[in-house]
């Protein structure tokens, strides 16, 4: 195990260096000068070509692009990944900001999913080819063929407009307490979590079909062992082994966020933050936003391989 | 093995809680409370919360860089400008009374006597300190061209001096701007640059000042209300300023970010009290009981012409395109007739506009005429520039490229990215871009530089020496007598050689919920707070 | 031991029936299969796969798969009956006084439990008395008693941890685990090497001798019931077409099936390299049986005769001797096989 974990962090770093030269490169061949956009041409007052020389020499964007490379290595080791050159926060800042939100909200959208998910499709296998069986695959189809911002839009009308239940959008107001979070929470984590639903319904059913069907299952029952025991300890423990993958899949989202849900309910988190980034070709946002994100991902995957091999003991790692 | 599961488990569901917990403490729960809008029995004067909505995401309090309305916004509530522009006339805010020379190139301003929020007194220190950091290059400020034509400042950008000389302070409440040149619209460009307090600033590097958290969160203001805490990321909590000389009743404001219809629907269930609304909403509004006010004359929507790149350069084809275009009918249907049409690009102040302009009523044939006769080559293909986004933008353009080929003219939308419109506007390579302009209520001297020949702000790149000698002669007289016919004729050359299409005036539309008084966006939008209170 | 009337049976089948529906219409899988079971004998129940054989067993325990159901017939333990009985009476039957192990026990096996977990879920389940010391001494007891070396430290591991054959000693261990009075084992023994296999079968006899439980061995392989069964049932397309003690069976044959099985085996002898003496033809699809005898496609003595078109009752010839053939008095006079 030891050694596994060593192995994985070695790659994991060379993974690292190679995406950071990747995206940088890539980022200063986007066509658009992001200093250029800044100083906007139709409103600028002034010498607007000395203004936008004199940002691009003061923020080295004239040097080669590896000698800028190098510098930007140089200075996250000095903890600084840059500042925002539309905002001038610190990149670290802007991101502690906006990061957390972004996972809290998918965080608990996709326990809801899963949680929703295996629930149907555990009960759609059981009861195959049943009225509950149809009816779950039914509105898991229906649930994925209507876009996600649609559900959205509507349920904030009637819940936010109509019934007035539910905030309409936002985090929280200020000085709100637990509660008024939870309530902000509803909505957003809600919708997502129904519509992230469906894949995991499909799995779960077709994972669970599958173990209905071993031997194992006769065996368990011929101790004469209670059937919620039966479907629990022997079913659902091995159907659920995939989860763990199946899981891991969806981690950089947990990191990247909707976009769509984060602008409709006005959730600070980086959904929005990264596309604003990458429009106005904000790059050490983008570069920061990046490598934050894919360390968070490679830990996570290192993560979920271990917790793989926890939970299903033939696996060796 | 069964144990490691659990113990996986529980892991991670103790994982969730911290992220939950964890990321539940940022956004501004602390356990104060605000004085609820419902504790204020009887007291509908003092105290309360406001939620005001920022049409833009606000980015910093730097009013050297501000890069959006919002950011103008905010720092103009947190600081403030000498003066601001109230309808037609100026109401001065830190400058308590002004004087303008005879010959119009000497501007004094008596600054009002108060103190900055931390105690120090406000001085004619920090308005010196503030205008030379808008004029200094290293700043990079989008606004340093106000300060073009004062006495020395070529010197000081170029290094040559320390400071400009034609700008003086005999003493701590007292202001002498000199020109080179006389410019009665001088005023109104400098007066309404927002000041920062010296002692706060002054000793950051300039070409640090962009990033200096100071203007992230400023500690120091002047405002009636200023800074407190970003709740969120989108969402910043004003407090009342208790050194300000103007009104601060309420308790809290707070300027929050959203996407339009969000901020339409926050407005009826009352989560916000005051935001813009979309034309084409205004009567869903007020159908749910918000009331809605106009702000008249905001800006020109234009379409923008490189003159100097050719397609256009024709001025009886762009007649030809004044013609082929019902405006009226986009006012009626795509604006529900929030907005008028204007004959001239410079569609204001009133009295600078003679009643005999040339209108350009609907009339595909006359345009059709015009074009033949400026032998217009049917194969040459028009685009029209806009950025994509807002719906009213987006429905004219479609109006716009349909007319257009009705009478001929190969028009095509051409959609581009913020990045892109740059290098279009760089390259001088745009033929029918779409944008707003806005001209100033009171001083129609302010935008000559979007007329006259040479200038960074000529979009156009439209040159007429007759307009300019016009413009120039205007603008060296205060006395509306004298300047009234000279911009008479200026508006005729400007509405027969059309150098952009003006499409239409259009208002902003503004919501507001039944407990708010003293809200009024002819007034001002945030940078009027003081006059609000809420019930 | 032979079965005597005056032994109650412990187990009891009687015209045993069982329907699938499927897509392709209701396949009757066991056709009135009747039988009983003396207390601690060991009963051998031959068969090709189709034959109905596992079914059967699965019935009794009421195992069958959700399209499956027990058409007729009735199955009594000790004179209590089972079929139709409730789903809570059968789990108290099950792992307590029936026990079954099955063919592969390497699926049979849950992988993601420890060997003593799933042991210990079935004493939790049925030998309340124990408490946990008591019950974890049991299991290294059963693994004792099933020769699993190093038992204390092999109850922690997975089945992937263990050998073929000490998987299967571990299921056994595992369905003795209540002392059952009943054990079913589905061809036990097919899955694994013939070394192993020897050792398996020696372990169930020893394990019997030892608790005094009857066992129903079920097989294809001729050989396992000369070593292991007292008596013998023959089964075919869903029916039982021949019984006696294996010796009878074996000294002389009364079904065609069973000369043609006893005779397609290969012996030591054979050293001519000629063909084997496999039955012509397929074991018969149990949807689409073919009508009256379903062996007439492949049996040498039909020979067209008009009698095959009807099933054949199963015929007693003796005390424990049956068997359905029309022409079962041929087969006793023929040739005595070598």
């Amino acid at each position: 195990m030891v050694s596994f974990v060593l192995r994985r962090l070695a790659i994991s770093v060379v993974t690292l260096i190679g995406i950071s030269m990747a995206l940088f490169a890539l980022t200063r061949f986007i066509p658009g000068d992001p200093v250029s956009m800044y100083f906007n041409p139709l409103t600028f007052e002034g010498d607007r070509e000395a203004a936008v020389e004199a940002v691009r020499a003061r923020l080295g964007l004239n040097d080669p692009i590896p000698v800028q490379y190098i510098a930007w290595v140089r200075e996250i080791f000095n903890g600084n990944m840059g500042f925002s050159m539309i905002t001038g926060r610190p990149v670290t800042e802007l991101i502690a900001d906006r990061l957390p939100a972004t996972i809290y909200l998918m965080g608990v959208s996709t326990v809801i999913a899963i949680v929703l998910g295996i629930t149907g499709g555990i009960i759609a296998a059981l009861r195959k080819n049943t009225i509950v069986d149809y009816a779950t695959l039914l509105g898991a189809l229906g649930l994925v063929s209507v876009p996600s911002f649609f559900i959205a839009l509507l349920a904030i009308y009637i819940f936010g407009l109509k019934l007035g239940w539910l905030p309409t959008a936002g985090i929280n107001v200020p000085n709100g307490g637990w509660g008024d979070a939870i309530r902000h929470l509803i909505l957003p984590a809600g919708i997502m979590g129904i519509s992230g639903s469906v894949g995991y319904i499909r799995w779960a059913r077709s994972s669970m079909l599958d173990v209905l069907d071993q031997d194992y299952m006769v065996t368990a029952r011929s101790k004469g062992l209670s059937r919620p025991r039966v479907v629990l300890q022997h079913g659902l423990r091995n159907a659920l082994i995939p989860l763990v993958t199946i899981l891991s899949m969806s981690i950089p989202s947990l990191f990247g966020g909707s976009v769509v849900i984060e602008q409709l309910f006005a959730w600070p988190g980086t959904g929005r933050m990264a596309i604003d980034a990458i429009s106005n070709r904000d790059y050490p946002v983008v570069m920061g936003f990046v490598m934050i994100t894919t360390i968070l991902v490679l830990v996570c995957n290192l993560l979920a391989d271990i917790t793989y091999a926890l939970v299903d003991p033939r696996i060796r790692l | 093995m069964s144990r490691a599961r659990s113990l996986a488990k529980i892991a991670g569901v103790a994982l969730i809680a911290a992220l939950t917990f964890a990321a539940c403490t940022p956004p501004g729960s602390s356990p104060e409370p605000g004085a609820s809008p419902t504790d204020a029995s009887s007291s509908t004067q003092a105290g309360g919360d406001l939620r005001y909505h920022l049409y833009q995401a606000p980015t910093t309090f730097s009013p050297f860089h501000a890069t959006n309305g919002a950011d103008g916004e905010i720092a103009g509530l947190h600081f403030r400008p000498l003066m601001v522009t109230q309808g037609e006339d100026y109401h001065g805010i830190l400058a308590k009374e002004w004087e303008v020379s005879d010959d119009l190139t000497t501007f004094t301003f008596t600054l009002q006597e108060t103190n900055w929020s931390d105690g120090t007194p406000f001085t004619s220190a920090d308005v010196l300190y503030t205008f030379e950091t808008f004029a200094a290059p290293a700043t990079a400020s989008g606004f340093s061209g106000r300060l073009g034509g004062v006495k020395g400042l070529t010197d000081f950008q170029e290094g040559k001096a320390d400071t400009i000389t034609g700008l003086t302070a005999p003493d701590d409440h007292t202001v002498v701007i000199e020109l080179d040149a006389p410019n009665v619209g001088f005023m109104t460009g400098l007066g309404t640059l927002i000041i920062v307090p010296k002692h706060i600033y002054g000793d950051i590097a300039i070409d640090q000042l962009q990033t200096t958290p100071e203007f992230r969160e400023p500690t120091v203001g002047i405002g009636p209300y200023i800074f407190s805490r970003w709740v969120t990321d989108d969402q910043i909590e004003f407090v009342p300023n208790e050194e300000s000389f103007e009104d601060h009743p309420l308790d809290h404001i707070y300027a929050q970010y959203l996407a339009g219809d969000v901020a339409r629907a926050q407005l009826e269930t009352g989560e916000i009290d005051i935001a813009q609304i979309a034309a084409a909403d205004v009567d869903a509004a007020k159908a749910a009981g918000i009331n809605v006010q106009a702000k008249e004359g905001i800006g020109v929507m234009s379409l923008f012409s490189a003159l100097d790149s050719g397609k256009l350069a024709d001025v009886k084809v762009r007649q030809a395109i004044m013609y082929a275009i019902d405006r009226q009918s986009i006012v009626d249907n795509v604006l529900g007739g929030n907005a008028k049409i204007a004959e001239t690009l410079l569609y204001q102040p009133s009295w600078t506009i003679p009643n005999d302009l040339t209108e350009y009523n609907y009339d595909p044939d006359k345009a059709k005429a015009l074009l033949a006769e400026a032998n217009w080559d049917e194969s040459v293909e028009v685009n029209l520039d806009i950025v994509p986004g807002q719906a009213d933008r987006d429905a004219v353009m479609e109006i716009i490229a349909g007319q257009l080929q009705a009478v001929g003219i190969n028009a095509k939308l051409h959609q581009v990215q913020p990045a892109e419109l740059t290098t279009l506007v760089e390259d001088r390579k745009f033929d029918l871009l779409i944008t707003i302009l806005s001209m100033s209520p009171v001083e129609p001297a302010l935008a000559n530089g979007r007329f006259m020949c040479g200038q960074s702000l000529n979009l156009a790149a439209y040159c007429n020496e007759e307009l300019d000698q016009l413009l120039k002669e205007a603008s060296e007289s205060a006395d509306q007598a004298v300047r009234e016919p000279l911009y008479h004729d200026a508006q005729r050359i400007i509405n027969r050689d059309v150098p952009a299409i003006p499409l239409y005036v259009s208002n902003q539309m503004w919501g507001s919920t039944d407990r708010v008084q003293g809200f009024d966006p002819t007034i001002g939008a945030l940078t009027s707070a003081q006059n609000w209170t809420v019930s | 031991m032979t079965s005597t009337s005056e032994t109650t049976p412990v187990l009891s089948v009687r015209d045993l029936t069982c329907e699938f529906s499927t897509a392709g219409g209701t396949v009757r899988a066991v056709n009135g299969v009747s039988f009983d079971l003396a207390p601690g004998e060991t009963l051998g129940v031959v068969g090709e796969s189709g034959s109905g054989k596992s079914i059967t067993m699965l019935a009794i325990l009421g195992l069958l798969a959700a399209n499956g159901r027990i058409t007729g017939g009735s199955v009594t333990l000790d004179g209590v009956e089972l079929v139709g009985a409730s789903e809570k009476r059968l789990q108290s039957v099950r792992g307590r006084e029936i026990s079954m192990i099955f063919q592969d026990p390497m699926t049979a096996l849950n992988p993601v439990m420890t060997i003593a977990a799933q042991i210990d879920e079935s004493l939790k389940r049925h030998s309340r008395g124990l408490d946990r010391r008591g019950r974890q001494s049991r299991i290294i007891e059963l693994l004792d008693q099933v020769r699993i070396p190093n038992a204390v430290r092999r109850a922690r591991q997975y089945p992937h941890e263990f050998s073929g054959g000490m998987r299967q000693r571990a299921m056994i261990a595992m369905a003795m685990a209540n002392r059952p009075r009943i054990l079913l084992a589905d061809e036990p023994t097919t899955a694994l090497d013939v070394t192993v296999q020897a050792q398996i079968l020696d372990l169930l006899h020893d394990v019997q001798v030892e608790t005094g439980t009857a066992l129903v061995m079920i097989t294809h392989d001729l050989g396992v019931i000369a070593e292991v069964a007292d008596r013998a049932l023959v089964m075919y397309a869903g029916r039982v077409v021949e019984t006696g003690t294996a010796a009878e069976l074996f000294a002389e044959p009364r079904h065609p099936y069973t000369r043609g099985l006893l005779a397609s085996r290969p012996t030591l002898d054979d050293t001519d390299g000629g063909d084997l003496d496999a039955i012509p033809g397929q074991p018969p699809n149990p949807a689409r049986l073919p009508s009256g005898c379903s062996f007439r496609p492949r049996c040498d003595l039909a020979q067209g005769r008009t009698e095959c078109a009807e099933a054949p009752e199963l015929a007693v010839l003796g005390e424990g001797r049956a068997a359905a053939c029309h022409f079962h008095t041929e087969l006793a006079l023929s040739e005595r096989p070598a």
